[in-house]
């Protein structure tokens, strides 16, 4: 308790190695990876109520929002409706042909995945790292590893559930990759973030690769964690180097890395594969 | 009993201030809240609050902000007892020069911070990051100002 003599020293300098081993720990070993969720607990009463007022502040807006807003919004989501609602029933002939193309191929069939719909309630604090904290846990079928969506593309991953809240790994984090398809030309490759939430890179394009601008690319579904086919970004700028081996490629992402509200989580347990 | 309720409420307060979201593009300008409720505690009961509390208040940080855990500990414990060994002599300082002190502490911590990001592979260097001490010594005198005076309402010793 007292700063005098050695005690304080002593006890100073045991906490400081016993942060050193816990972020050693932590960085290279990951050893609190499956502590997180109970430690969590800790701190989940701060987190409801710091995110008290947002979600009041949603819910009044929601309730006691006018008529006449009511209306305009629900006028255009109804015309949005009949719009995807047409390009619906295209898409259901189409998906009845792909069925019936892979059959004859005999090639493997997959099933729709299952979605919870999830809202952000923050994002990480630290400036270095671009994470998201959503308001569903483990509590609602939240998993690591799951794949998040927004209605416009791939957004990230989950790395970390507690029981009412998770934390999502932006794609353009510098510390993420994502494998992707050119949907034009089917070349794949992985997509890296590098720390920017408007630019991403293409890793390892070959000078005699099509990449072209205003290609779109889409999840390849060779990793374990991607499902295929969701959009992810698209070409920016190619520019070749000369004397470099490699073309950079920047890729704007497809999702709304900074301003999603509504987002989805992607449930592969559900998937069924033939 | 009700003081060291208090107090534990000064630091869950500053926990939840730490829990704030800021708008992306203000990042940088985020003052480290815990630490100034800290950093007061320790210059004002200096036997009472040490690096013990500082500790268990960075691992609170690290488990809401989902960072490397260790990290703000690690930082909270080294400027908690920076300021503990110094407690006199920043008793004597006006405000605005405890500020300064305050602010170059943090300035310590944003490097460690920094260093232990750089570690883990995630951080690319700027200056920015001292941007948060400065506008934390900035904030000081007004802090103190606030929590001296629940420290005063409530008789906390």
């Amino acid at each position: 308790m007292f700063f005098e003599g050695k005690v304080s020293a002593l006890r100073f300098a045991f906490l400081v190695f016993l942060s050193i081993m816990m972020i050693w720990g932590d960085a290279r070993h990951s050893v609190f990876f499956p502590f997180r969720p109970y430690l969590s607990w800790l701190v989940t009463p701060i987190q409801i109520v710091v995110t008290m007022p947002q979600k009041v502040i949603s819910w009044s807006f929601e309730h006691l929002a006018s008529r006449e807003d009511l209306v305009s919004e629900n006028q255009s989501i109804n015309q949005e409706l009949l719009v995807l609602r047409s390009r619906l029933q295209k898409l259901d002939s189409l998906r009845a042909e792909n069925v019936r193309l892979r059959e004859l191929l005999d090639a493997s069939q997959k099933v729709e995945e299952k979605i919870i719909m999830a809202e952000v309630i923050g994002f990480d604090q630290n400036a270095y790292s671009h994470k998201i904290l959503i308001d569903k846990g483990f509590s609602t079928g939240a998993y690591v590893g799951q794949a998040v969506l927004d209605a416009t593309g791939v957004l990230g991953q989950v790395v970390e559930t507690s029981a009412y809240n998770s934390r999502v790994l932006l794609i353009a984090d510098a510390s993420h990759q994502v494998p992707v398809q050119l949907s034009r030309t089917g070349f794949r490759s992985i997509l890296r973030g590098v720390g920017d939430l408007r630019r991403m890179e293409l890793l390892s394009v070959p000078h005699s690769a099509d990449v072209k601008k205003g290609d779109i690319l889409t999840t390849s579904g060779l990793d374990t964690r991607f499902p295929s086919d969701y959009p992810v970004g698209v070409v920016r700028a190619v520019r070749h180097v000369p004397g470099k081996p490699y073309a950079d490629v920047d890729v704007v992402p497809l999702a709304q890395l900074a301003r999603s509200r509504h987002i989805m989580l992607i449930d592969k347990s559900e998937r069924v594969i033939e | 009993m009700k003081s060291s309720f208090v107090f534990i409420l000064t630091l869950i307060v500053g926990l939840m201030l730490e829990a704030l979201t800021f708008p992306e593009t203000l990042l940088w300008y985020r003052p480290e809240w815990a630490l100034l409720v800290i950093l007061y505690w320790v210059i004002a009961l200096p036997f009472r609050v040490g690096v013990g509390v500082a500790w268990v208040l960075g691992l609170m940080v690290d488990l809401l902000q989902g960072g490397i855990i260790g990290q703000h500990s690690l930082t909270y414990v080294i400027i908690a007892y920076s300021c503990a060994v110094f407690y006199k002599r920043l008793r004597m300082y006006h405000r605005w020069q405890q500020g300064i002190f305050v602010a170059l502490l943090i300035s310590l911590n944003q490097l460690i911070d920094f260093w232990i990001d750089f570690y883990a592979g995630n951080a690319e260097p700027t200056l920015m990051i001292f941007m948060p001490a400065l506008i934390t010594g900035l904030l000081w005198p007004w802090s103190f100002i606030v929590l001296r005076s629940v420290r005063r309402m409530y008789s906390i010793r």
